[in-house]
Formats: structure tokens, sequence, C-alpha cells
């Protein structure tokens, strides 16, 4: 009977893991295909073309804003410096109880102005709007409103765009100065695309200096390094292969584009949620499934935009709590794609895979501990097995960020010394032991807090790029 | 049991253990590519960067200081000695001649051209069509159309028998900028996609020609298919070629989109000439919103008061928003008009207006 039940459960582990590895194989490996054939068609691209052309659409750039007086100032600068011809900056202030507003109102010189715009998207109340009197920030539209989150800060931004295609992206990041150019050619080249995301990287330890990255460096810091792999791991060889089944699910928050109508005829973001990104582009897709229109979700995987990741546990276990809670909150608030065949790839693929692969996988590696360690108990432990096991989970996620390390290098090319390089795989050998069951914790822990109906955020507090002179400063203090 | 039977337990961990030792064989194969691939990377830039210093003085000397013929040819035969039969070094020559291109004009843009054929680079960049790599294909495009070397037979031949979409739209713009004889050959060739991205390349083509040279767009605005007809009714628009005109007012009694796109041309050419053709449109087209903004801003340029009256009152039913656009647009013109202002202030425009007006 006990061996029945060993056998069933190790059954479990093989279906389940061997479907998992199978699964992140085949996404690296169309991964690995696609991004060849993007940089192979892209290679003679003059980015330029869109530049000069009367024709290229509109943009509104959306950046919520909230308690971010530290680097605001730099942020916007580097925004409003961005390579686009028709684009404006829309920075939605979601009542910071800092002084990001006057602030903002001193450096770019504002007036508050009266405007009517029509609303389609319900909102917290917007308390004033600001224009520059200076011509040279004639882009920028400074909108201060009642604290109501994130998701509703870029609602009244979508509110607010004039333009067609709408920039979601996050004011502390870095973008680089043709992400725009880059990010709208899907757009170009296809009707049918609805939104298009780009690779988000770390940029910890980087050189920044007048909002743009100069010098990209490997994070000094441990954990900011481990996230450095595991951010290459899902941008290079997650979504670029669900991009190229149409089965995306998921824009980064930090800067993703779409078109305006179509998120405001589904709605917007909901602002219930702390997964708002992912739930947006799930809605987006349904939006679009329902009303029987063909539509794409593109993604390109260019480094467009650089973000500052946690660098010590507290803030790395809040936010990842919430990932695990907004991932949850969209897998429940879109149930019924489950295995929907109406929804095509999105329910019969995407939403199964994000609900058995990403959100189900803590539980059932938790699961196995639970039962090696009852097995302990019993004092029927399987060494070997256990052994075994272990290291063939290790040599696959190994496996996994060697290519995704592979992918980096024959790709971009960022982390130019080949010190950085050995750095990231001895990284890539020590992450399954030290950040994995770090992940798994909050994961479980996030999910615990849905239940128990926790909302918040969490606060991450920005510490500012490295600039030139603070780098040369730490140097010589060394 | 059998000793030399080996128990499901043992043939698990047996499997799990070479699999691990597949995965890390894989993984340390990446690993060695990683740096195999920044090994050969490094190489080669300072196999280019070593090339370029030889060559570049020498070909900038070329082309700016004017030499008599022997000079030339000495120069020639340093230069095709340098670079050899290596495609590595032709393709670093290219690449740099097509760099000094872009950035040069007159007779020094005359004299790259020059060097470009004595070198055989013309020969190394047709060969590239042939092969059936279209990566390869695309680049010997690029190069021959940055180079002004056109092959009509070859461009045509290739673009009707690709698939490929990147090597299709490279011809089709390149054909748009080299054909001089029929520039939008590609269109009567294929039938293809005209997208965006297309559009704007095509576009970026033809403002490198004169406007006096700029090819006539006619015949396209006539086109069956729709979208090529609003292409080439915006490409009129966008070059304010007059000489259009009558075309763009045929399209006014074509397909609402372009018809659409004619009455927006015309209306940003100010020819307010075709009043009669306009006015045989409000009859088909008044129900719709974005086309009865169109007329209206079209009349606004001409003098018929009386038609803005009609389709006052026929617009009191479009949607909210495109009230509002209209109520801008009537107030910028006509608000100030007692007979306009009656009209208004009886009817539904009323809170439009003073919504314009606070705008």
């Amino acid at each position: 009977m006990e061996t029945h039940v060993d056998y069933f459960i190790h059954l479990i582990i093989a279906i389940y893991g061997g479907s998992l590895a199978a699964w992140y194989l085949v996404l690296a490996i169309i991964s690995l295909i696609e991004m060849r054939e993007y940089l192979k068609k892209n290679s003679l691209v003059d980015y330029n073309t869109i530049l000069s052309s009367p024709s290229a659409p509109g943009i509104s750039l959306v950046a919520p804003a909230y308690n971010e007086s530290r680097t605001i100032i730099d942020n916007v600068k580097s925004l409003l410096s961005i390579t686009y011809n028709n684009f404006e900056v829309i920075v939605v202030n979601d009542g910071s109880t800092d002084d990001s507003i006057a602030q903002l109102q001193k450096i770019f010189d504002l007036e508050k102005v009266n405007e009517i715009h029509q609303q389609p998207l319900a909102t917290q109340k917007v308390k004033a709007i600001y224009r520059s009197r200076n011509k040279a920030f004639e882009r920028l539209l400074i909108i201060d409103k009642q604290n109501g989150g994130k998701a509703d800060a870029l609602n009244v931004g979508l509110n607010f765009a004039s333009n067609e295609l709408v920039a979601c992206i996050d004011v502390d990041c870095i973008i680089e100065p043709d992400a725009l150019l880059r990010m709208v050619k899907p757009f170009l080249e296809d009707n049918l695309v609805i939104a298009s995301g780009g690779v988000v990287r770390i940029a910890n330890s980087c050189v920044v200096e007048d909002g743009r990255l100069v010098k990209v460096k490997l994070p000094s810091q441990l954990l900011p390094r481990f996230q450095v792999l595991e951010y290459l791991r899902a941008f290079l060889l997650g979504r670029m292969a669900w991009s190229k089944l149409n089965g995306l699910l998921l824009i980064s928050g930090a800067f993703g584009l779409f078109k305006r109508n179509v998120a405001v005829q589904c709605g917007g973001y909901n602002a219930n949620t702390v997964g708002e990104d992912m739930e947006f582009v799930v809605r987006m897709r349904k939006y679009m499934h329902e009303q029987g229109h063909p539509y794409r979700v593109a993604y390109i995987p260019d480094p467009l935009c650089w973000t500052e990741v946690p660098k010590n546990n507290a803030q790395f276990g809040r936010q990842r709590n919430r990932w695990a809670r907004g991932t949850f909150e969209t897998l429940w608030l879109n149930r019924k794609l489950f295995f929907n065949k109406r929804y095509g790839l999105m329910g019969l693929v995407s939403y199964p895979f994000w609900f058995f692969y990403e959100w189900l996988s803590p539980f059932i590696e938790t699961g196995g501990l639970i039962y090696f360690g009852a097995m302990l108990a019993l004092g029927k432990f399987n060494w070997t097995y256990f052994l075994f096991l272990f290291i063939t989970i290790h040599a696959f996620v190994f496996l996994i960020s060697a290519l995704a390390i592979f992918a980096e290098e024959s790709t971009y090319h960022k982390y130019t010394l080949r010190r950085e390089v050995l750095k990231l795989i001895g990284i890539a050998l020590l992450e399954p032991l030290v950040l994995h069951p770090r992940v798994i914790y909050w994961s479980i822990r996030g999910n615990i807090d849905f239940w128990r109906g926790k909302k918040s955020w969490g606060e991450m507090k920005r510490e500012g790029f490295a600039t030139t002179e603070t780098v040369q400063a730490k140097l010589s203090l060394s | 049991m059998n000793t030399l039977e080996i128990n499901p337990m043992e043939a698990e961990q047996l499997f799990l253990f070479k699999l691990s030792l597949g995965f890390v064989a894989i993984a340390v194969f990446f690993v060695v590519l990683v740096f195999t691939k920044r090994f050969i990377k490094i190489w080669r830039d300072q196999e280019k960067e070593w090339f370029l210093k030889k060559i570049v003085p020498l070909i900038g000397s070329m082309v700016i200081v004017k030499r008599n013929r022997l000079e030339w040819r000495r120069d020639i035969k340093l230069l095709v000695s340098l670079i050899g039969r290596n495609h590595a070094k032709q393709q670093i020559a290219i690449d740099h001649l097509m760099h000094l291109k872009s950035n040069l004009e007159g007779e020094s843009a005359g004299l790259i051209f020059q060097l470009y054929r004595d070198l055989n680079l013309v020969e190394f960049s047709r060969n590239k069509l042939r092969q059936t790599n279209w990566t390869k294909q695309t680049e010997g495009v690029r190069e021959l159309a940055s180079m002004n070397c056109y092959f009509v037979n070859v461009f045509s031949s290739l673009l009707q028998k690709t698939k490929q979409v990147t090597l299709r739209n490279e011809l089709i713009v390149a054909m748009t900028w080299l054909d001089k004889k029929e520039p939008f050959r590609s269109f009567r060739l294929i039938n293809f996609e005209l997208t965006d991205w297309l559009k704007l390349n095509i576009y970026d083509q033809l403002k490198k020609y004169n406007r006096v040279d700029l090819p006539d767009f006619s015949p396209w605005i006539c086109h069956e298919r729709q979208e090529v007809a609003t292409f080439f009714i915006w490409l009129a628009k966008t070059f304010n070629q007059t000489s259009s005109s009558n075309a763009i007012a045929h399209a006014l009694s074509g397909a609402k989109t372009v018809a659409n796109a004619a009455l927006d041309s015309l209306i940003e050419m100010r020819n307010f000439s075709y009043t009669q053709k306009v006015e045989a449109m409000i009859s088909n087209h008044w129900i719709c919103p974005d086309t009865s903004l169109l007329i209206l801003c079209y009349l606004e340029g001409t003098d018929k008061n009386n038609f803005v009256q009609i389709l006052i009152d026929r617009f009191r039913f479009h949607p909210y928003e495109s009230v509002m656009q209209k109520a801008d647009r009537l107030r910028s013109t006509y608000f100030e008009k007692e007979n306009t202002n009656q009209i208004l202030a009886t009817s539904t425009y009323t809170n439009a207006l003073h919504y314009g007006n606070a705008r």
C-alpha cells in the first residue's frame, strides 16, 4: 500500500516536473529562434524613418507617480527627452504626500489650467491640471489627483491621453531614447496589434546621467544580481515565445504600449487589483475575443526600459508577495478562461500554463518538501531518490539560466566584461539554492495574504540611480 | 528478487541521473558557446578596426581630394589588394561606403558610387540577390539601392518570387527611389499588404525626390484597392501635388474611406473648386459623422451657408463626441454670423457650443 502511495507521488512529480521542464524548454527554443528572426528582420531598419514621418501615430506617455520626489525631476526630464516626434508626457501625481508637485511646479514652471476632457473611465477626483508656461515643456501635462492607486492613476492618464497610442510606464524607470520608435513599429507593421511590450532590465549599479543610462553594469549586490538572471529568463526566454504563439498575458507595468480605444473600451485598469498590468492585458484580450475582433499582442526583445529592483530582503518580499497576489487575483477574476476554447490559445494554453506552472508551482514544490519531511519523520526517507531529484531540478534550472545568458550574449551583449558573465554563471548555480526558496516562501505568503484580503502595495524605497560622480566618489573613497 | 533485475525505484533514480547529466551537458555546451561567441566577436571587432584603419584614410582622400585617372587607378589597385576576395572585408568596405554616402552629397557622392563600382562591389552585392538566404538578399537590395544601382529585371523578378515580407518591402521601397520611369511598378506587379510601416518607408523615399520630379500620383488614386487609393491621396496631399486634384475629386464618389481621404486632401490643399461634387456627397454620406464633419469643413472654405444650415439639422442625431467637434468647427467659423447663431440657439447644439466656447 505504502509503495503504491510512493509510486503515485513519484508519478505526480514525474508528470508535473516533466511537463514543466518540457514547456520551459519549448518556450526557450521558440524564444531563441524568434529573437534571431527579430534581429535579422530589424538589422537594416532605420528607425529615423518613423521620426521624420508625418503619419507616425501620436503617443501619450502616462507615468503615475506616488511619493517619487527623490527622482521625479530627473525621470520627467528623461521622459521629455525621448526620441519621438509626436508625443506628450502625462505625469499623474497619485495624491503624493511628499513635495513632488511643488518640485515639478518649480522646475517646469507649471501653472494650473482649466481643461475639460471627456472621462470615459471612472477614477478618483482630479484636483488640478498643470501645464508649463515654458514652451520647451509644452509636451508635459501634470495631473494632480486624489490617491487611488497605480491603476487608478493610469486610468486618469488614459482619460486625458489625446493620442491613439498610450504608453504606460513607471516614472522611476529609465527609458531608452529610441524606445518609442521601437515599440511603435509592431503597430505600424500590423494593424491587429493592440498592445506591445518590451524587455525590462535591471538598472541597479548602472551609471545614469541626466536621466539616460550611460553604462550597464551587473549589480554589485547579490540580491539584485539574482534578479538579473530571473529577468533575463522571464523576458528573453518566456515572453518572446508567448508573443510568437500570440498567447502573451503579461506586459510589464514598467513599460507597455497600448491602443487607447481598446484600452478604454475594455474598461481600463482594474483599480481593485495589485496585479493591474497582467489583469489589464488579459482583459483587453478577453474583450477582443468576446467582440470577435482579430488581434495580436506583440513583444519585442530589445532592452528598452531599465528599472531599479529591491536590494534587501524585506523589499523583495513585499514585491514578490504583491506579484503573487496579483497573479492569483488575475487568474481568479478571469477564471472563466480556464480551458475555455472560446478564448482560443489564451483559454486553452496560456491561462492553464499560468495556472499550473506559475501559480500552482510554489504549492507543488512546498507539497513535495512536506512529503519528504513526512518521510523523514517516519524514517522512510529515500536519500538517494531525493538527491537525484534535487540534482536533476538544479541541473535543469541551470540549463535554462545558461540558455538565458546565451540569449543575452548572442543578441544584445549588454554585459561586456567577461567577469560579469562569469558572475552570472556563478549566480545561475547558486540561485536555486539561495533565491528560489525565498521566492516560493513569498509566493505562498502572498496567496495567504490574498485570502486574508490584503490589498496594499507595500512601499519600495528608491535610492536613485548611480551617476558618474557618485561612482567616482565611491571609487575614491575605497 | 533476482539480483540482475533493477527495481523500479532504482530505474527511476538512474533515469534522473542520466537526465541531470544531459541537462548539465547541454548547459555546459551553451556556457562554452557564450565564451566562444564572445571570443569570436572580440576578434572580429579587432579585425574590423584594423582593416578600417587601413582603408578609411585612403577612401576618405579619394572621395575628397580630386585625383587624375592614373592616381585613381593606383589607389583602386591598392584598395583591391587590401580587400582581396575576402567577403568580410568586402562587407566592411561596403558598409563604410554606405555610411559615407549617407553623409555626403554632390560630386563626392558620385565618387563613392564610382569606388563601389571600381572595387567590383556591385557584383558582390548582386551576388547576394542570387542567394537563397533572404537576409543576404535584403542586404544586397539595400546596398544596391543606397548606391543607386538598379537592375529592373532582377528586382522585379525577385519581387514576384519572394514571399518573405521584409525582403519584399525592401524591394518595394528601393524601387520607389530607383525606378525613375515607373516608381510604383511594384503595385502593378504584385498584390501586397500595404502596412503603415511600408507606407512610411515609401514616403521616406519620395521625400528624396525634387518637387518637380515627383511621380504623378493620379493613376494610383483611382486604384481598385481602397488602401492603395487612400495612400496615394494622402501622398498627393502631403506633397501638395495639385496636378492630382482632378483624380482626387473623382475619388469623392468612391467608397467612404476613399471619399473621406479625398475630401480631407482637398481641404488641406485649399482646393474648393469641387463644391458640386461635395454637395452630391451629402445625400450619400451625411449619416456618417466623420464624413459630415469633413463636408462641413470643406463648405467652410466655400460660400455655401445654405448647406451648413441643412447639415446642422442633420448632425443633430450624431454621437455626442462628434457633435462636440462640429460645435468647435461651427463656433470658429459661423458663431459670429447672426443667421447661424439663430439656428444654433434653437437646436441641441446650444450646449455643445457653450462647451466649445469654454474650450
